[in-house]
């Protein structure tokens, strides 16, 4: 502590001399990737960093996958030819044509869950070179499996993209590539959106007692006794479950930690993506 | 011209030749062309027993006169008669020769008259043949004394490229104008010509004047792209087999190249021992002729579907197409190269498995998790390309994204392929508690907000027929740290049997 305070004074006085000389500087990338999510790309420089690694990490329902369709929608709609390595077969081409992916221009590897299979197919694309984004999905993959990825194929990956423009993308439940990753992003889940916060619901009286638990920010007189009807009604004719159409979910709202580099000023931000089905 | 007493005192010569190219130039040099017409009509010529000529016969009556031959229509030939004087004396004896051997019947003759012209171009050749009886003679830049006559309507638009109906409209224009005669339009102003009839205009005008300047289109026998080799011993291994799959590949490669072409398709017929055959096939998405990335593929598919004993012969065809033609752009983002991105793809199938890799597509069916995965081929986009000064990749970064709706971003969903069993304790029909695991993932927890059901069926005519409710459920789970978290996850309960299933989570 001592030390560190002396040291403190020292480049308080000798700062009006060399100017900015203690200041921690990072090499800019020359060229970013959007990330499609404006928010996020306000706080990280405008995008992704081209022929670097960039790391999304966060619990499942934190919004990673939502961050690499959006990511995925906004390259291909430039027209940037794109890989996605699913390790565990997760990836839900529904969803991506929801969020305007160009699925043409995306190629879709599936590793059955087979880690070796997906570093090696992420090597062989990034040796290839011309892609703009891939992105190796280890999302689905247990904590302690990714704590044991080798590093030096992060290493390896970090030594290709050097010389490319290609954005790697890699999401896992926790942080892998470490310092090999330009930008590293925590995801966190803030709450869930659901369609009983909008006022165009009818409250369906048949449907009481429950006992379901609001989540959001319903309030909470309305809590325990009500479930909203919300869009489309349910067919008498059919004789559906006892419930109809309850509060529908409409969005996610998540936080986004910028773990690396370390001199952003802006450490985090709010975002909100909305659900389509 | 007519046949004058000494024809060839009229005939002044002109040429530039340049390696093998010929450049016609007026008077430079010399280059004749001489035109066969039959009299007889085609008709009354195929109904001639035994000998009734053909156009095959009226070419190959061509052949024994020069072996540069351009069959224009069945009863048209253009020859390249440039060095035929060493053999026929002159080019009048040469013309007389012809339309004497010509009334020859078969086997040396075609047993008919014929008109023989001679010109400086095939195309004024062509219609002094047609127009003119007997034999004709037209000197270099004396087209129009020979051709000035003729009436508009027997100008051959065919010969330079113009649709009949364009023709159509532009000599009715011309009649309309007054020009009658090939002289009459030859004689326009070419300036006046082109603002009033377009380029089409000016070439059917020097086509009248006789003053086009063209090579004999002449027939190419087709080519064909094939290599075999019968091995001295069998070889069993991969190794020794890529040096034969080489050579060959090497020497079609070579003939392509030759010929200016490319192939998509490429056919391996490997002869086994005992008699047997394997077969293999690469359909390439993009024309290429690149020996080295053939080699390749054929490797990798072979590695992935081997012969299933030793090899003692080998045979390659591929199907010749003309090569892709790329134009590529400063504001165009980057693309993997064809060659490399096959043998990538290659690779990449050969790791994951054919069926792993490619482009997905949904089905046209409300069926859930319906898709096919496709070939992965990068096509052109399609859309206008933008101006550079619009082309910024990177929008802005405003406000105005921040409100909901107003951005792409959607909510994501991860599937669990195959749905993951679960036991959930219902109440009322709606999920409470849910429980489910299996190697690779667990889901457990209580249910804290539930959205649903969607009831969805289809397909009832088939046996495979789906029919469910889907809900939404925000769950609840508790760490082994002790740390709660919620997790948001789709899950489903079928109606045929009414088992619960955990579809994926939304991340």
């Amino acid at each position: 502590m001592r030390a560190a305070l002396s040291k403190a004074e020292i480049e308080t006085e000798v700062s009006s001399r060399f100017g900015d000389a203690f200041k921690l500087h990072e090499k800019a990338p020359a060229e970013l990737l959007s990330s499609g999510i404006p928010q996020i790309d306000s706080f990280t420089g405008r995008g992704m960093p081209r022929g670097a690694i960039t790391e999304i990490f966060g619990a499942a329902s934190s919004g990673r996958t939502s961050f690499m369709l959006s990511a995925l929608a906004h390259a291909t709609a430039h027209e940037e030819v794109c890989a996605l390595v699913d390790t565990s077969n997760a990836f839900d081409p529904g969803s991506a044509t929801n969020a305007e992916i160009n699925l043409e221009r995306l190629l879709w590897i599936r590793c059955t869950n087979n880690l070796e299979h997906a570093f090696k197919a992420t090597d062989l694309l990034l040796q290839g070179g011309g892609f703009g984004l891939v992105i190796l999905d280890l999302g689905d993959l247990p904590a302690k499996d990714a704590r044991r990825i080798i590093s030096s194929w992060w290493y390896r990956f970090r030594r290709t993209l050097e010389s490319t423009s290609t954005v790697l993308v890699v999401i896992a439940e926790e942080s892998c590539a470490k310092s090999c990753a330009a930008l590293a992003l925590e995801m966190k889940q803030q709450a869930g959106r659901w369609s009983a916060d909008s006022e165009a619901l009818k409250v369906s009286e048949s449907i009481t007692n429950t006992g379901l638990p609001a989540w959001g920010s319903r309030r909470s007189s309305e809590r325990d006794t009500r479930i909203y009807s919300f869009g489309r009604p349910a067919n008498p004719r059919m004789n559906l479950s006892p419930l109809p159409q309850a509060n529908l979910l409409r969005g996610l709202h998540f936080r986004v930690e910028c773990q690396r580099p370390l001199h952003l000023t802006r450490r985090n931000e709010d975002v909100l993506v909305k659900a389509a089905r | 011209m007519r046949v004058p007493q000494n024809p060839l005192d009229s005939i002044r010569w002109f040429s530039l030749i340049f390696g093998h190219a010929v450049i016609l130039v007026p008077n430079l040099g010399k280059v004749m062309f001489a035109s066969i017409y039959c009299q007889q009509p085609q008709a009354e010529l195929s109904v001639t027993p035994a000998a009734g000529p053909t156009s095959r016969s009226l070419q190959e009556f061509a052949y024994g006169f020069s072996p540069l031959v351009e069959e224009v229509s069945p009863d048209t030939v253009v020859l390249d008669v440039e060095g035929c004087t060493l053999r026929f004396g002159s080019h009048y004896e040469l013309a007389n020769q012809i339309a004497k051997q010509a009334k020859f019947k078969e086997p040396g003759g075609l047993g008919c008259k014929v008109n023989v012209a001679l010109a400086a171009n095939p195309d004024a050749a062509i219609h002094a043949a047609k127009f003119c009886r007997g034999l004709t003679f037209t000197a270099p830049g004396e087209e129009l004394t020979c051709l000035g006559a003729l009436p508009l309507k027997d100008l051959q638009c065919s010969l330079v490229g113009i649709e009949e109906k364009r023709a159509a409209e532009i000599l009715e224009t011309l009649r309309l104008w007054g020009v009658r005669t090939f002289k009459e339009f030859a004689e326009l102003p070419i300036a006046g010509v082109s603002q009033r009839l377009g380029q089409e205009g000016v070439k059917l005008q020097t086509l009248a004047s006789g003053k086009t300047i063209r090579h004999l289109k002449l027939p190419q026998p087709t080519p064909v792209f094939e290599n075999s080799i019968e091995l001295d011993y069998p070889i069993a291994e991969l190794e020794p087999l890529s040096f034969i799959l080489a050579r060959l590949l090497n020497q079609i490669c070579a003939s392509l190249n030759a010929y200016a072409l490319a192939t998509n398709v490429i056919q391996v017929k490997m002869k086994l021992e005992q008699g047997a055959s394997h077969e293999l096939s690469l359909n390439l998405p993009y024309p290429m002729r690149d020996h080295k990335v053939f080699l390749k593929l054929l490797l990798l598919d072979t590695e992935m579907h081997p012969p299933p004993s030793a090899v003692v012969g080998v045979a390659i065809n591929c199907e010749p197409v003309k090569p892709r033609l790329l134009q590529t752009g400063l504001f165009i983002p980057l693309a993997p190269e064809p060659e490399k991105l096959e043998l990538m793809l290659a690779r990449l199938a050969k790791l994951v498995g054919p069926e792993n890799i490619g482009s997905p597509e949904l089905l046209d069916t409300h069926r859930p998790d319906a898709f096919r995965v496709n070939r992965f081929v990068i096509e052109q986009s399609k859309k206008k390309k933008r101006r550079a000064g619009r082309m910024p990749a990177l929008p802005a970064v405003s406000t105005q994204h921040s409100a909901l709706g107003t951005q792409h971003s959607v909510l994501g969903f991860r599937m669990f392929r195959p749905p993951l069993r679960a036991i959930v304790q219902a109440e009322k029909g709606c999920p409470r508690e849910i429980s489910a695991w299996d190697k690779n993932r667990s889901v457990y927890g209580k249910v804290v907000c539930v959205a649903g059901p969607w009831r969805t069926s289809g397909d009832w005519w088939r046996p495979d027929f789906w029919a469910r409710d889907e809900w939404d459920v925000g769950v609840e789970s508790t760490s082994k740290v002790g740390l709660s978290q919620q997790f948001l996850y789709r899950i489903y309960r079928e109606l045929r049997k009414g088992d619960w299933f955990v579809e994926g989570v939304y991340d």
